[in-house]
This record gives structure tokens, sequence and C-alpha cells, in this order.
């Protein structure tokens, strides 16, 4: 017993040590540009009028960018320690898609991809919370457009069947190795190399949707070809008077 | 004005604000620098144009900057070229293995413009003076003067009595003031055709070698689970 006990607890602090691990390398990537900005503008005073608003919007863009990583990480850590992290009420789940597609629309449009999307005619009744669902559907959507080269296509679609909802969200892009498939939904996935810090990614945005979806009672996988696309799959309990 | 005219300086580093950063910077204080977000980009570059020196990231989006720095130091045609890594990563083990492939120094991130380009400059000469030739055969700093063909230490005018190995790791260090050695390297240095030195034996041989430097004792630093270094002098 004292065995099992010591093996689990060494798992845990590995993986505790692996996170903080995780966590300094995000931290200090975003850190070290606005302390080499700052420091490059105090240094040189000389510096001119149009190189130094320069800096300044790097700077400023670098610190929202931790801000983002350290709101990801709290709403994480939230979803994965209370039940009670999110209030959920009745709501027709086309609503919050709509508003994270008002986001995305057009930053797809700027990158020249086909955005299609297939949403249901009669609304789709569930227990949710609005802002995490639409965090959800925008961190797909959003991921799905990081990855997804010039010239190719985003499909967002929900559909309703045999009680529940889906929500899937399928690009022409990179795809994700078999061997990754599994560890995309961990916190700072970084199985390929520099692939979170390439596309200005947390690394936490994968670990949210898991996150969000189990507190709706629902879950989220995945199915992908390296060089043809991915396709992320929500299900989500339909509420007892919409079931189809 | 600047020593540095038409050194040329390739950076590696795939953020492009940090990249901006060195670039910037290292332009403003005289160098011509070519950059590359990309590893093997980087590489051929380096291949191509044979800089003085090149700033090298250690993760890499394609290719890992360890990998680069084994394959230009395997190379006749560059190992000479000096490498700084440069490293978002805390990890002494990486720092010990980079150095151990013969690169010749590193700055971990978050670092500071002036620090950093003070290392660079700091790399270059100690580059300059290996191209010189063979390491000083007497090295005075502060109260300390080391003749390497007396095989002696004077502190303060005083014989210091040094055995054969805290000789030759005072020598090495002191040779190349700034430059972190392993305990690896240092036991390279160390080993002569009849000494054996094992790796944790280092430790001893340098705490005895500072416990005879008297008040210079402090000139061999520690670099935290990396090695040893010899306090380079300010300009």
């Amino acid at each position: 017993m004292d065995d099992v006990l010591r093996d689990s607890a060494e798992r845990l602090s590995e993986s505790q040590r692996e996170f903080v691990e995780s966590l300094a390398h995000e931290l200090k990537t975003p850190l070290a540009a606005i302390i080499g900005l700052a420091d490059t503008l105090l240094r040189k005073q000389e510096i001119d009028p149009s190189t130094r608003t320069r800096f300044l919007e790097k700077i400023s863009d670098q610190a929202v960018r931790l801000s983002s990583l350290l709101d990801d990480l709290l709403t994480l850590s939230a979803l994965e320690s209370s039940a009670d992290a999110l209030r959920l009420e009745a709501l027709d789940l086309r609503e919050p898609v709509a508003a994270a597609l008002q986001d995305l629309v057009p930053v797809a449009e700027e990158k020249g991809l086909a955005l299609k999307i297939d949403l249901p005619v009669e609304p789709v009744s569930i227990q949710g919370d609005a802002k995490a669902l639409r965090r959800l559907v925008g961190n797909l959507v959003d991921n799905a457009i990081k990855y997804t080269e010039y010239g190719g296509s985003v499909w967002l679609r929900v559909s309703t069947a045999d009680g529940s909802t889906a929500i899937e969200v399928e690009d022409t892009g990179v795809g994700i190795d078999a061997a990754h498939q599994a560890a995309v939904f961990e916190r700072f996935f970084v199985g390929e190399k520099g692939r979170s810090q390439e596309r200005k990614g947390t690394g936490l945005g994968l670990a949210l949707v898991k996150q969000i979806a189990r507190v709706h009672g629902g879950d989220v996988t995945l199915s992908s070809t390296p060089g043809r696309g991915s396709t992320f799959r929500v299900r989500l309990p339909l509420t007892a008077s919409s079931k189809t | 004005m600047h020593q540095v005219a038409n050194q040329k300086i390739i950076v590696v580093e795939d953020e492009a604000d940090i990249l901006e950063v060195l670039e910037f910077n290292l332009a403003q204080d005289g160098f011509d620098v070519v950059c590359s977000q990309e590893g093997e980009k980087g590489l051929e570059l380096v291949q191509q144009e044979k800089p003085d020196l090149v700033l090298l990231d250690l993760m890499l989006p394609d290719l890992n900057g360890l990998e680069i720095c084994r394959r230009l130091k395997s190379d006749a045609a560059t190992q000479d070229i000096p490498i700084m890594m440069v490293t978002a990563k805390g990890k002494e083990s990486d720092i010990v293995l980079g150095l151990g492939l013969g690169a010749d120094d590193y700055i971990t991130k978050p670092f500071n413009v002036g620090e950093l380009i003070a290392r660079v400059k700091a790399v270059l000469r100690r580059a300059a003076a290996a191209r010189e030739g063979a390491p000083a055969k007497r090295i005075v700093c502060q109260g300390i003067a080391i003749d390497a063909d007396k095989h002696e230490v004077l502190v303060d005018g005083q014989l210091a009595e040094l055995t054969v190995t805290e000789f030759r790791l005072l020598h090495a260090l002191a040779s190349a003031p700034g430059r972190v050695f392993t305990r690896d390297q240092l036991m390279e240095q160390a080993m002569g055709d009849e000494v054996i030195v094992l790796d944790r034996n280092i430790d001893v041989h340098i705490g005895s070698v500072r416990k005879k430097l008297g008040r210079y004792r402090d000139l061999v630093e520690t670099v935290w689970g990396v090695g040893y270094r010899f306090r380079e002098q300010d300009d």
C-alpha cells in the first residue's frame, strides 16, 4: 500500500514539476521580448520615433499575450478544481456559437480561408454557460484558422441527434500525428516542437475546451490526418424538451 | 569608432520580437547581422557565410539548436566559429550539453540587452585571442600572477603552492576569463599523462585553488549547475 501511495505521489510531483517547467517557459518567452524591447528603448535614447512606436506596440502585444495566458490558466484551474466553476442555465447553443464567430469571421477572411457555417434552423436548447461555450467554440475555430494555410477551408457544424448536440470544427490544415492526438488536450502540449510558440498560442486552448465540455456533461474527440486536416467534435447533452 | 566594424553575426531565433531586439541592438553596436527564424535555414546561412559568431536559440520549430551546434562543431569548415546559445530553458542539462558540444557561452531568457552585447563581445575577444596562438605564458590579474613556464602562482607576490592539477585548472580558467567550463571540460584540462582526476574531485580541487588564492578566491566563480569560470575584468 505504501508503495502504491509513494508511486502515486511521485507521479503527481513529476507531473507538477513538468507543469511548472512548461509554465515557466511559456512565461519567459513573452517576458524576454518585453524586457528586451524595454531595455532597448532605455539603452538607445536617440532611437527614431517610428521604431520607438513599433517597439512600444510590441511590448503592449506581448503584455496582452501574458495576460491571456494567465486568464486561461486561472480559468482552467477553476474548471479543474470546482464543479461550480460555471453557471449552467437554459440557453440556445446557437447564440454563443454566433457570438464566437463574430470575432473570427474577419480573421478567416484576412487569412484567405473559406469559413463555412452550418447551424440548425431550430433552437438548440442546452444547460450551459454562454461565456464558456463562446470560449470553447472560439478556441476550436481559432485553432483551425491558425493551423490552416491560405486558400484552405474551415467548417463549423452544429447538429442534434439522440439526445445530444454536436459541435464539429473541421479544417483542411496541417493535421496532427496519431501519436500526438491524445496529448493535444494536455496543458502546454509541446509534442510537435514549437507548434504553440510558432502560432502564438498559449498552449492551454484545447485543455480549456476539454474541461468546459466536461463540466457541461459532454466530451471532445479528435480525428486527424497529417497533411489533410483535423476534425474536433464536442458532444453536449440536450435538455429534455429539445431532445429529438 | 567600433572595434566590431564588419564583424558578422548570424542570429537564429524563432520568436520574431526577440529576433528583432537582437538584430536591432547588434546592428546599433556596429555588427553586420543576418537573421533566420528557422534552424535548417540558419545552419545553411552559417555554412555559407562563415560569420564571426552565431547566436543560437536552442528551441527551434524545425531543427533543434543543440543539433545545429553539434553539426557546426563537428565540421572542420565551421568548428572555429564561436556559438553563443540563447535559450528560454533554465535547464542546466541543456547548457552543459551545449557547452560539451563546443558552444562557447550561453545566456538565458529573459536577458538584459547590455549584458548580452557585453557577452557577445567577450566571446569574440576570446575567439580572437585563441586565433593568435597558445594561451599566454604569463597571466596577471589583480594580485595574482600565473606563470606557465615556471609553473608557479604568486598571490600578492607570495608563492602559492598549488598541486599540478590545481595549477592546470587555474591556468585553464584564467586563460579564458568569462568562459564557463563544465566539469568535464575542466577534467580534460586537468588530466596530464600522469594525473587521473575523477569528475566529483573537480569541486574539491577548485575549493583548494580558491583557498590558496586567499582574498582573490572570488575570481573563480561557480556557475550553478553548469561549472566554473574565471571572473572577467571590467574593460
